[in-house]
């Protein structure tokens, strides 16, 4: 090869070959493959999976567990059309849903409601903003906490939503509505206890 | 009014921030409403950035030390998720709160909080949790028994984190202070320093050796220290590096730093310090540095800094550690052509070269790989010479900035 810099002509054909090379080559376990996999998808499945769990200690451990798992079964994955982070997503669903019947099972889920806050803010208002909305969104069912997350948590347009989940763009609208809905309904009688009804 | 028109009228809000002018007034508070919802959705994103950022060291170190772990054939994920509830949480606590007073009370290390520390230990062996499989490796240790003849010598190593067998081959370069010297000459009780790539035979850590340089003889082998892995620092701390490992993808960085007091921190360390301890004719084990944790690290990544004493060198010199430092001025296909202090020097990338990405390189290891926009880019190099094309054959090339641009 000479000293010339490589011609890209057609950007988003270069990144569909791209992506199908390299979940190839994670279906081959290749560990550079899972390397760039890790570093594309890590931040999306952790947020996925946060607000459901009690803490973001526990959010890395299950997001962890997800790639390994992956890694586990990257033979059973068939790349063809089929975009690797929502397999990613399915797993992760999974994992977290076998986590909390664990939980439940071990007597945990007093523990668990009373400790979703997040662990982050500094400001006391913002504590109080944040623990409602955990709080909320933990009467999502789980395709409304799945649409939530995407749409609002990682910014995936509709079209990349309904791809990962697998529904019609129609259907996403329509369950992201539904999901805000009972978030904000969540959020109503969250007040009640607080103002009390007259 | 349909569920259908709602969902686009939302959807429609949500794309422009504003509702449509055709909604009626029911429809207008009904999405407004919702509109505020997704609105108090979308501010919580910054709290499990940052979260996820923070994680992203420590994580990315595990599924490496899995995936290096792992057979070929698909092997289950472990299940267990351990569970850390208030007793959990207080004994994570006072374990930090042990290791820091045992460093303050024997006075040799600053170490002032590990604020989150998780000893090694339990059914894997302490140095498959240091160096992974197919990590680039530099470290050090006392030769205890050695077997086979000529090139194919292979040798036991007593290291700081366990032993390790050492293969030596027509690739192997061995050195001592003087010159050049033949394989068949390593004896028991040698302590050396080894450069070259980890592999795994049963459960056994094998080096296969691109450097091995004898430092001296009739040495003790090194008393076995408590390895810990270092998540959080208050304040930085010295100590002195016994080993350095590249991970294969050349994403992340371990160093074993001892702290003077039979303690040895694994450390994550951030892609600036790596290039620093690559460069220098000496190799990074040996070197004494200050480990801190900067603003803007992620958890569980430290920056490593050597320390500088006025007429003292940084580390014991290591001739045998083959490596240059320059820019990079040509490529034919897998050769680069680095251009050094000293002259030209020709460097080979194989398949098998990890590559290292410094701050502000601005590429990726596709890029580099793939094209010639290293051209121009800062490279530290390690690896070994080929002694039929003298050329530098890379085992692992950390990437810089480009100065011209």
């Amino acid at each position: 090869m000479s000293d010339t810099e490589v011609e890209i002509d057609d950007p988003t054909a270069v990144g569909r070959v791209a992506a199908e090379d390299l979940a190839k080559r994670a279906v081959a376990r290749d560990p550079e493959a899972w390397g760039t996999l890790f570093d594309l998808h890590y931040r999306g499945v952790f947020a996925f999976v946060r607000y459901r769990l009690r803490g973001a200690d526990e959010a890395e451990d299950i997001a962890s567990q997800v790639f390994e798992i992956a890694y586990s079964r990257a033979g059973k994955f068939d790349y063809r059309g089929v975009p690797i982070e929502g397999w990613l997503i399915g797993i992760a669903r999974n994992v977290v849903r076998d986590h909390i019947k664990k939980l439940g099972r071990r007597g945990y889920t007093a523990e668990l409601d009373e400790t979703v806050e997040l662990s982050e803010p500094d400001a006391a208002a913002g504590i109080d903003l944040h623990y409602d909305l955990a709080t909320a969104m933990r009467t999502l069912t789980e395709d409304q906490h799945e649409v939530i997350s995407h749409r609002f948590l990682l910014d995936r347009s509709v079209a990349e939503t309904a791809l990962l989940m697998n529904r019609s763009e129609d259907a996403v609208k329509n369950l992201q509505r539904r999901a805000l809905a009972a978030m904000q309904r969540a959020l109503a009688s969250v007040d009640y206890p607080r103002d009390g009804p007259a | 009014m349909s569920t259908s028109r709602i969902d686009q009228l939302l959807e429609d809000a949500l794309a422009t921030g504003v509702v449509l002018a055709s909604a009626t007034p029911s429809e207008r508070a009904e999405v407004e409403a919702l509109l505020a919802m997704a609105g108090s959705a979308r501010a919580i994103r910054t709290a499990v950035d940052g979260e996820s950022r923070d994680a992203m060291a420590t994580a990315r170190a595990r599924f490496q030390r899995y995936v290096a772990a792992a057979p070929p054939s698909a092997r289950p994920a472990i299940a267990a998720i351990p569970q850390r509830g208030f007793l959990g949480r207080a004994f994570a606590v006072h374990r930090a709160l042990t290791v820091a007073s045992s460093a303050a009370a024997i006075g040799i290390v600053a170490l002032v909080a590990v604020v989150a520390s998780q000893s090694y230990g339990g059914v894997q062996s302490a140095s498959a949790q240091v160096l992974n499989e197919n990590d680039y490796a530099q470290l050090q240790g006392v030769i205890t028994a050695t077997s086979g003849e000529g090139a194919a010598r292979t040798a036991t190593l007593s290291s700081d984190f366990g032993d390790v067998e050492i293969g030596l081959s027509e690739l192997s370069s061995v050195t001592n202070a003087d010159q050049t010297v033949d394989a068949s000459t390593l004896k028991t009780g040698d302590a050396v320093t080894v450069a070259g790539t980890v592999a795994k035979k049963d459960k056994t850590t094998v080096i296969a050796a691109r450097t091995l340089h004898v430092v001296k003889a009739n040495a003790k082998p090194p008393e076995k220290p408590k390895l810990i892995l270092l998540r959080a620092l208050a304040r930085g701390f010295e100590g002195r590096i016994t080993v350095l490992a590249v991970a294969k993808d050349g994403r992340s960085a371990r160093a074993l730093v001892d702290g003077g007091n039979g303690e040895q921190f694994v450390v994550i360390v951030d892609a600036k310090s790596l290039g620093a301890l690559l460069n220098g004719t000496d190799s990074a084990v040996g070197r004494r540095v200050t480990v801190s944790q900067e603003p803007g690290h992620a958890k569980g990544e430290f920056s490593l800094a050597s320390v500088v004493t006025p007429g003292q060198p940084t580390a014991v010199p290591r001739p045998g550690m083959a490596g240059v430092a320059g820019v990079i001025v040509g490529r034919e296909s897998n050769v680069l052509r680095i251009q050094t202090e000293r002259g030209p020097v020709q460097v080979v990338m194989t398949a098998e070269t990890r590559i290292a990405i410094g701050p502000d390189a601005g590429l990726t290891v596709d890029r580099v790989r793939a094209g010639n926009l290293v051209l121009g880019h800062v490279v530290i190099v390690r690896g070994g010479v080929d002694r039929a094309t003298g050329r530098l054959v890379a085992d692992v090339i950390w990437v810089g900035a480009n100065p011209g641009k």
